[in-house]
């Protein structure tokens, strides 16, 4: 009876265990780009250096969440003007909106890996619903630090009118394709 | 005698014509920048953009010709993140002290109608020369609408081993295949 009673405390403990799991993310492996089409001529890029959050996730019960904040100063396009005009108010009004986030609402799986992540991006402090697809995703242990580690590409699209940043429309798209690597190491 | 100079002599005028190429145009450094994309311990897809980018294209559209002639200052290389940025121009990855450029010199380029739609070429890195086809996924001529000077704007892609370049450091941790995006745009001369 003590065994039985062992065994069902112990297969007890499993789905306690397999709870959501927290994350940190890694900003050296996290930076979300983004393109826009220039004048009809060529897709320009632009990336955000600095990215924190916190992402959890239970791969059994297929639920997760995701808090992200990215730092509107930290853009980055290789090209010092554009940036401090980015920086300004006809755009990114980083001395008003400091950052821009991103918080989950609902995430889809297929199997046990996160599909897409639903919720709400704020930019320029308007909020709308954005959809993340997430093209790829992993699991492992990290080769040198040993610590757990999940890993994902993601993508979206937006248009940036409907955050209130609308110069240049149309010479600079409207349309906004994200493409963003997240790292993240569990808490 | 004449008439067969004036024929040569209108001959190797055509053909010079021919292998300029057409209208030559020059890299604008302001909207042209390659990235690159690489897998990273299978987890996720690393990027990477070079800042300075210098060349120029020539291109003869009725004919359906032209040619183009890249450089690369791998110094320029921007990741994000300064540690991982100095690891690259290190002797490991791109070894900027001894190959100051990377070059990129068409042999052909194919059209699809009246837009450029594929440029084959060499690519060198770390002194390794070897073919690298850019498939042109955009491509408009037109006048720019501040400037009004004649401009061409394209994107392409290409996929390489840098192996095939001798940069092996980190394979497969960090991916031996390598993908590029490049956006370009280019004012006629």
């Amino acid at each position: 009876m003590k065994a039985i009673l062992a065994t069902l405390a112990a297969a007890a403990a499993f789905p306690a265990l397999a709870a959501p799991e927290s994350y940190s993310v890694d900003s050296r492996h996290t930076f979300p780009s983004f393109e826009v089409n220039h004048l009809g001529f060529s897709t320009q890029r632009g990336r955000f250096n600095k990215t924190t959050g916190k992402i959890t996730l239970d791969r059994e019960a297929k639920t997760g969440t995701v808090e992200i904040e990215i730092d509107a100063a930290s853009v980055d396009t290789g090209l010092d003007k554009l940036e401090e005009h980015l920086v300004g108010e006809d755009f990114f009004d980083v001395a008003k909106h400091p950052t821009l986030t991103f918080k989950s609402r609902s995430m889809t799986f297929n199997g046990d890996k996160p599909a897409s992540v639903a919720g709400d991006f704020t930019m320029l402090g308007v909020t709308k619903p954005v959809t993340l697809t997430i093209n790829a995703f992993n699991c492992g242990v990290h080769p040198i630090n040993k610590k757990n580690v999940c890993g994902a590409d993601a993508s979206a699209t937006l248009k940036r009118s409907e955050f209130g940043m609308t110069k240049y429309v149309p010479g600079v798209s409207d349309e906004v394709k994200l493409h963003i690597q997240v790292e993240a190491f569990k808490d | 005698m004449r008439l067969l100079r004036a024929a040569l002599a209108t001959g190797l005028l055509a053909a010079a014509t021919a292998s300029s190429g057409g209208e030559v145009y020059t890299v604008d450094p302001r909207h042209t920048f390659p990235t690159f994309e690489v897998s990273h311990l299978g987890l996720s897809t690393q990027r990477g953009r070079f800042n300075h980018t210098e060349g120029e294209i020539a291109l003869d559209l009725p004919a359906r010709r032209g040619w183009v002639r890249i450089q690369i200052d791998p110094d320029s290389v921007d990741t994000g993140d300064a540690q991982l940025e100095a690891i690259l121009r290190s002797e490991t990855f791109f070894d900027t002290a001894s190959h100051r450029y990377i070059y990129f010199r068409s042999t052909g380029m194919e059209f699809t109608g009246d837009r450029l739609s594929r440029v084959r070429g060499d690519l060198t890195l770390l002194g390794v020369t070897r073919p690298l086809d850019l498939q042109v996924t955009g491509f408009r001529c037109g006048p720019h609408p501040v400037t009004k000077q004649p401009t061409c704007g394209a994107d392409a892609t290409a996929v390489l081993k840098r192996s095939d370049f001798g940069m092996t450091r980190h394979i497969p941790a960090v991916g031996d295949e390598v993908r590029l995006l490049i956006q370009v745009e280019a004012t006629r001369q």
